[in-house]
């Protein structure tokens, strides 16, 4: 199993020499938590700076400035709203079953946070290098709804109910249509293990899966927003018809746990979609030796965790584009979506994959 | 006792007390949740014999979706525990004969050793770079393609029969048609029309 | 088997799709509605009361606070009927003014309808973009009477004042420099007509912009077409007016065939829809916006060749001059018995509609001599609208409800008066 240098893998070297007095088992434990911490950390500073992020652009879509006044040009602001929501009362609706009620926030945070234990930033660095990670994703991203379903049903509110009703029809439907998408990805790669899938990807832009897989990527980007409830598809919230839908009677930090959920898995698909069709850490570059030996601005053009954040920031400006840009899609539209025209095309493509791979000469393109 | 054990036992534990917990508690939502919690430990312990795929899968479909349907369903009904528990000393003696041969079937199962129904070997620990998904493929549609297909065939069957039987005809309901709407032009839809200006009124 | 049962949902008034204080009962079958059931009354001031227990000209502030985002068009149906009874009529230029301001009020309108539509639906950033062209006809609303919602700039027998010579201007602050300032007044430097034709110039491609948002997007097109279907016949019997009963192929314009104010001078088109749902609805607006720009523009050169005066010679109805009224016992007397008593109209009744923004707004009144009206009665054309919103929504889906709402320009100001 685990031993010591595997869990010490890609914490820096001065951490080794720290721990060396404490047995085994405790180093193992120790440097877990340290890699969790160097995880986790970035990730919720990423969800205070996405929300900011998300003001200004959507801002400077809608020709307005967004927030800019806490602290300089209003850099200061997640860390206020922060402050607001841990300093506000949690109100419990009468008639609410508080036990539910409560764990609610929980359950969905804590999918979106585990998660990120089988990410891969780049070659090595990942905390649990499992053989079945893509599985494990799938699996753990379908999980988040019940934090939906738990709280819609425990607020006691028919307007959350609704809201719970749909998240659920919907996450159920577009699970399905991500879960094909991801079994081309898995053909292709040959491997469940998402840095195999990554490694698979090397040579350059145009070895990436996206363009052979392109159906297959655009669905699961798609289904993607679909899964995190964002525009256009958040009818679970559908501010204007059921006002907040199932988070419409908490408040304070547990709303915020909702909050921070949701941006954790819009991160979370983001990098995913990522790692999956635009090859992660792996740089456009890769193939053209003579531009990656170039002194010092080679190692910008080499592979590289800096070409994972930047693939990462376009999908996530993709997910605040589409907010700015789209109307919302109506709840049996959005099903119809998902099951009958997502599904449809993603096994097609499968088909074709398959026929291409062992009946035609044409199979090298999908390796 | 090994860390594998420890984990083991707590997470049989969980399991077992969830488990009882799932036919105890009172309210009908919280039953459906103790049964997620079954699933997920149960998962954890397929964890600890490296099914992975199998462990992974149980989560996928039975916590991510079948449970999802089933706590919709739950959530949605209304339902009346007092109603419900007036059987209950009606069908204890029928109850208790079924429960009772259950018991020992399992145990008959367990104690294979002894009864010599089963024949077992212990589970092999395979290498890291065993990939017991692409196993379970390969035997799955190799020795057991038949049945694995016919399997499928009948959940097929059983979702459209489950479309047909729940499915209500709701004349005064509007529908529309996503490709007529979609393919609907602007100019079509607006005519610009002169009108003459009528006397003007005193 | 548990019965299956309708619930019922209290929607509104303190929801954000509620336009005001809207409260639909709704009966829904899942997500479909069975029966939607509007509650009215939250917002009732008592409009037509208070308006029989002041002079005429007090009571034309009250009409601006009817349909609250349509304000100068309610005024100028009050102020022709009052002209009416007294039998006078407003002069040309004044005329010209208050044809051009009422469809400055109509693309004011239809500007918030169509961000409220809009966000109804999800597409929350043409709210934004709705708010930046109100913005400025906000400020030409300022310019001619000081108030940017409420102007009260009407008045029996022609309007308040003639235009301003000049616009008010930003001035430098923390938030803005004097470079941005510069720049943000660009168009400000002229008198009121030379800003709103900058307007005018630069509306037409806005609209432009809202269209490419909104009129060809698939998700828009799926939340409107076939959403709230009225037949024309239907759409008579239920008393639409406006773009409601235009949307639904009735060729009917009260500024075409009743025309009033400087309306049979005007060269403008009506658009009219075709199946009569929502998306219908939403074309005809946006194409009445376009319009209303085009009759902006002959105004405004009418405006500039033709001087004259801006209210009637008569001061029993019309405040006399300030500078008369210093130097001019009688001016002096006009003024105070005008702002004290008011004047008396001849007993009768009349009706006077014009083509407001959300359909005929009418104002019906009886004079029995006095310095008040006896009775007045105020036609609101969202009264009818909403009254078939039942009809309109059965059947069709919560999120529909909402559509529908917006596409009937619901506001609450008028409906409860």
């Amino acid at each position: 199993m685990t031993d010591v240098t595997t869990a010490l893998a890609w914490l820096p070297d001065f951490i080794e020499p720290l721990l060396t007095w404490l047995p085994i088992w405790a180093q193992i434990l120790v440097s877990s938590l340290l890699k969790i911490v160097l995880i986790l950390v970035p990730v919720l500073l990423g969800v205070m700076y996405l929300t900011f992020a998300e003001r200004k652009i959507i801002g400077y879509m809608q020709v307005r400035v967004g927030p800019n006044r806490v602290g300089p040009r209003g850099w200061l602001q997640p860390i206020a709203d922060t402050l607001k929501f841990l300093t506000k009362e949690v109100i419990l609706p009468t008639n609410a079953n508080v036990y539910l009620f409560i764990i609610a926030p929980m359950l969905s945070l804590v999918p979106a946070l585990a998660a990120w234990a089988v990410v891969p930033f780049l070659d090595g660095w990942v905390l649990a290098d499992i053989d079945a990670s893509l599985l494990y994703i799938l699996a753990l991203t379908s999980i988040g709804v019940y934090g939906i379903l738990v709280a819609g049903w425990a607020s006691n509110s028919k307007y959350a109910f609704l809201g719970a009703m749909r998240a659920g029809a919907q996450v159920v439907a577009y699970e399905i249509a991500m879960g094909f998408a991801l079994v081309g990805v898995l053909m292709a790669a040959g491997s469940l293990n998402l840095r195999e899938i990554v490694l698979h990807q090397s040579g350059g832009l145009f070895q990436w899966y996206w363009l052979p897989l392109f159906p297959l990527f655009v669905v699961y980007f798609i289904s993607g927003v679909a899964e995190t409830n964002r525009a256009p598809f958040d009818v679970a919230e559908g501010e204007s018809e059921i006002v907040a839908g199932f988070h419409v009677e908490y408040s304070g930090i547990a709303f915020a746990l909702f909050f921070l959920a949701e941006y954790a898995n819009m991160i979370l698909i983001s990098t995913l979609t990522s790692l999956l069709f635009l090859g992660g850490w792996l740089s456009p570059f890769d193939g053209l030796d003579w531009l990656t030996e170039l002194p010092v601005i080679g190692l910008l053009f080499g592979n590289g965790l800096h070409w994972l954040l930047i693939k990462i920031s376009l999908f996530l400006l993709f997910f605040l584009w589409f907010r700015a840009t789209f109307p919302r899609y109506r709840y049996d539209q959005i099903m119809r979506l998902g099951w009958k025209v997502f599904i449809p095309v993603t096994l097609v493509w499968i088909l074709v994959m398959g026929f291409a791979m062992f009946y035609t000469p044409f199979g090298h393109w999908f390796h | 006792m090994t860390f594998e054990h420890i984990v083991f036992y707590a997470i049989s534990l969980i399991l077992l007390v969830s488990g009882l917990l799932v036919v105890t508690v009172k309210n009908p939502v919280k039953a459906a949740l103790f049964l997620i919690l079954c699933f997920v430990s149960g998962a954890a312990l397929w964890l600890l014999l490296e099914a992975e795929f199998l462990a992974l899968t149980l989560i996928l479909v039975y916590v991510g979706a079948v449970m999802v349907l089933f706590l919709f369903v739950v959530m949605m009904l209304d339902i009346n525990i007092a109603e419900m528990r007036e059987g209950f000393v009606r069908y204890l003696p029928v109850g208790g004969v079924v429960a009772v041969l259950m018991m020992l079937e399992m145990a008959m199962i367990l104690a294979s050793s002894k009864t010599g129904l089963v024949e077992r070997s212990h589970p092999v620990s395979h290498g890291a770079d065993y990939s017991n998904t692409a196993e379970i493929g390969s035997v799955l549609y190799t020795d057991y393609v038949y049945p694995f297909e016919i399997a499928s065939v009948l959940l097929v069957v059983a979702i459209v029969a489950a479309i047909a039987l729940t499915m209500r005809k709701r004349p005064q309901t509007k529908k529309q048609t996503p490709s007529r709407q979609i393919a609907t032009r602007a100019g079509d839809r607006l005519r610009m029309v002169d009108l003459k200006s009528e006397k003007k009124q005193p | 088997m548990a019965e299956i049962r309708n619930y019922t949902m209290n929607f509104g008034p303190q929801h954000p799709a509620a336009h005001g204080v809207l409260r639909l009962v709704l009966e829904l079958d899942g997500e479909i509605i069975e029966r939607a059931d509007p509650h009215i009354g939250l917002l009732h001031r008592g409009t037509e009361k208070l308006a029989e227990t002041k002079p005429y000209n007090q009571s034309i502030g009250y009409m601006d606070r009817l349909d609250y985002v349509s304000m100068m068009c309610s005024e100028h149906a009050y102020v022709r009927a009052v002209e009416k009874l007294l039998g006078i009529e407003a002069p040309e230029r004044a005329q010209y003014i208050r044809t051009m301001f009422d469809e400055i009020t109509r693309i004011l309108n239809h500007l918030l309808w169509i961000g409220a539509h809009a966000l109804d639906v999800g597409a929350m950033t043409m709210f934004l973009y709705a708010f930046r062209e109100r913005e400025d006809l906000m400020d030409a609303y300022e310019a001619v009477s000081g108030a940017r919602l409420h102007a009260t700039y009407y008045r029996v027998g022609g309007v308040m004042l003639d235009l301003p010579d000049s616009m008010p201007k930003y001035k430098p602050s923390k938030w803005h420099s004097e470079k941005d300032v510069r720049r943000m007044n660009q168009n400000r430097e002229g008198d009121l007509l030379d800003f709103l034709e900058d307007f005018t110039n630069r509306f037409p491609g806005h609209v432009d912009d809202y269209e490419t948002l909104l009129t060809d997007n698939r998700i828009w097109k799926q939340r409107l077409v076939d959403i709230g279907v009225v037949s024309p016949e239907r759409a008579i019997e239920l008393g639409f007016t406006g773009p409601m009963l235009r949307g639904s192929g009735v060729e009917w314009d009260l500024r075409r065939k009743q025309p009033y104010a400087a309306y049979d001078k005007m060269d403008f088109q009506i658009p009219v829809g075709v199946n009569g749902d929502s998306y219908d609805r939403y074309l005809v607006r946006m194409a009445e916006m376009r319009q209303s720009n085009e009759i902006i523009r002959q105004c405004i050169d009418w405006l500039r060749v033709n001087k004259g005066p801006v209210k009637v010679d008569n001061h029993k109805v019309t405040a006399p001059s300030r500078s008369d009224m210093k130097e001019n016992m009688e001016s002096m007397i006009h003024h105070f018995k005008l702002f004290t008593e008011g004047y008396c109209t001849p007993r009768g009744e009349v009706y006077s509609a014009v083509e407001a923004p959300k359909g005929e707004f009418g104002v019906y009144m009886i004079s029995d001599g006095a310095n008040k009206p006896y009775r007045v009665k105020l036609r609101a054309p969202g009264f009818a609208h909403l009254a078939a919103l039942d009809e309109m929504s059965r059947g069709h889906m919560l999120a529909d409800v909402v559509a529908i709402i917006g596409t009937q320009d619901i506001v609450f100001g008028e409906i409860d008066r």
